[in-house]
């Protein structure tokens, strides 16, 4: 697969320089070099938008690594046994899908409550060791404040969403605290987006 | 690509910078955290402070006036140094409209590298003449230093009456909103950057840009306007969240929003910048774009260097003040939306 190192290129180029190479006659995908977060993002819009496999790595020093196939199915979700597309394609904690974690609370367990809070931020540090990653963490009613300014949990929320895990909070959670505008990461959903990634989790870890 | 776009890429202007124009704003959201951190000032003869995110200070002088201070300097996102200059100018003097006022005296605030041809700075320098004129302001001097990359704006000062000071956040639950300019010129310099920009399409988006607000502005006077901002680079949908402020939310109606015709083409072929995806960051949570087609997403996105101005004007007044837009020269500008009392999401669609 053809290696694009477009750091210090402003987009569009680098999105326009892995169009042409997806074109090319043979090719079945790129690897993308960039040196910035919202530059993932715009490839992640040209593979989805044009029916790609898409995955990226984040590999520290402000580079990412991002890998466009042509074939979805050698993206992130490949299944388990495709060992072989699975190992080309360096997808974030591997190819098989996480669980989804939900997070209903801001401290973990009943007892002391700065004992909880402790343990919370314990468990999401664990979160990011987990192989495969969570395919999604789910902040509801007051998990919500984990997702926010201040929070000691969202250094490590920063570091799932970097390697592909959705970090979602509840918006009628976030309104009901007045957090909405004070979120530092991930992004607000409603319901229905929370009861489908439940829905079509492939295992459920609920807090 | 045709003879124009060829030569706006050919000094090497563009190529010197790796961010142009409004594009190279940093984004609100970070903005917003640094500003939390300073004092609120407490004088009461500052009227609009940075406490709000208005377009420009207001400073009350006398019983009557107010004072307008503004500045705006960005990266060249054009090779042609005048084009550059006259764009760079229209939008520093677009905030002092933006507050329903008019420009008196501009200083141009340079960066420019020590190695580049001056006569470059020079061009850039009358481009913003041009436009200071055209403005009925004066330049009254300036401040320039050099830096690897070169940057060009106005420091403004303007005047206007303190009761008839527009805020950008004030509109009115019923009030229409009009948008003065066609969205899509960050999408079409992205098109210009990596040489895909048709001739018509470049034409229309450094006309646009080049465009005063003055007139829009002066249109407004008699309307019954409550609110009104000039749309930069934070783009159409984060500067209608600025507008909705705490109290209201705005409906927008995707069809009716004016558009450079190929900008929608370039969306669809990705040729996306990184403030557009910023701006994406920041707004969509406060609307839900999931029932939108991907370019229309893009283009409420997209950030617009020297972009028209969002007015909020009475419904009964906005068939007739669009029209009195249109005759004063901004053809484009039309009806988009209205606001509506304050809702889950901040910005709706039809």
């Amino acid at each position: 697969m053809k290696t694009l190192d477009m750091q210090g290129n402003p987009c569009p180029i680098p999105v326009v320089n892995a169009k042409k190479a997806l074109a090319e006659q043979g090719a079945d995908g790129v690897v993308v070099l960039v040196d910035n977060f919202v530059a993932v993002q715009n490839l992640e819009k040209m593979a989805k938008g044009t029916g790609c496999g898409f995955s990226y790595t984040d590999e520290g020093a402000s580079l990412y690594k991002v890998t466009i196939t042509k074939d979805p199915k050698q993206a992130f979700n490949a299944p388990p046994e495709d060992t072989e597309t699975a190992s080309n394609a360096p997808t974030a904690g591997g190819a098989k899908k996480g669980p989804v974690v939900l997070i209903t609370a801001d401290s973990m367990g009943r007892g002391a409550e700065d004992l909880g809070k402790l343990l919370i931020k314990g468990f999401i540090f664990s979160l990011t060791q987990l192989n495969p990653l969570p395919e999604a963490v789910i902040f509801l009613n007051g998990g919500a404040h984990l997702t926010t300014e201040g929070a000691n949990t969202v250094p490590d929320l920063k570091v799932l969403q970097e390697k592909g895990t959705e970090v979602y909070t509840c918006g009628t959670c976030a309104n009901y605290y007045k957090l909405t505008e004070s979120l530092a990461v991930g992004s607000i959903v409603d319901m229905m987006k929370i009861t489908n990634t439940l829905a079509k989790a492939s295992g459920l870890i609920t807090l | 690509m045709g003879k124009n776009a060829e030569s706006l890429l050919s000094k090497g202007l563009l190529s010197s910078c790796t961010s142009g124009g409004c594009g190279a704003k940093i984004e609100s959201d970070g903005l917003a955290k640094l500003l939390a951190a300073l004092p609120v000032s407490k004088d009461k003869q500052l009227l609009v402070g940075y406490d709000t995110s208005d377009d420009a200070a207001v400073y009350i002088l006398d019983e009557k006036n107010s004072l307008i201070f503004t500045a705006d300097f960005f990266p060249p996102m054009v090779d042609d140094a005048r084009t550059f200059g006259r764009i760079a100018a229209a939008n520093a003097l677009s905030d002092v409209w933006a507050m329903g006022g008019k420009p008196m005296v501009a200083l141009n605030l340079v960066c420019f590298p020590e190695a580049m041809d001056k006569s470059i700075l020079a061009e850039i320098l009358a481009g913003g003449a041009e436009k200071i004129a055209e403005a009925g302001a004066v330049l009254g001097g300036g401040h320039s230093i050099y830096d690897k990359e070169p940057k060009y704006g106005l420091a403004v000062t303007g005047m206007v009456e303190t009761a008839k000071v527009i805020r950008n956040n004030t509109p009115k639950i019923g009030h229409k909103v009009i948008l003065t300019k066609p969205l899509g010129v960050g999408i079409v310099m992205a098109a210009l950057r990596v040489e895909m920009v048709s001739e018509g399409a470049l034409r229309q988006a450094l006309a646009s840009m080049e465009r005063l607000n003055r007139y829009a502005c002066e249109s407004m006077a008699g309307f019954n306007v409550s609110a009104c901002t000039d749309v930069t680079g934070f783009g159409l949908l984060v500067h209608a969240l600025e507008m909705a402020g705490d109290q209201a939310a705005i409906i927008l109606d995707p069809e009716a929003l004016p558009l450079i015709p190929e900008a929608v083409a370039y969306a669809n072929e990705y040729l996306l910048t990184a403030a557009g995806q910023r701006n994406r960051n920041r707004g969509s949570r406060y609307a839900d774009l999931s029932a939108l087609p991907f370019a229309t997403q893009e283009l409420l996105f997209d950030p617009q260097t020297s972009g028209g101005l969002l007015i909020a004007v009475a419904p009964d007044e906005a068939e007739a003040l669009a029209a009195r837009i249109r005759e004063a020269g901004d053809e484009s500008a039309a009806i988009i939306g209205e606001v509506a009392p304050k809702a889950e999401k901040v910005i709706l669609f039809q």
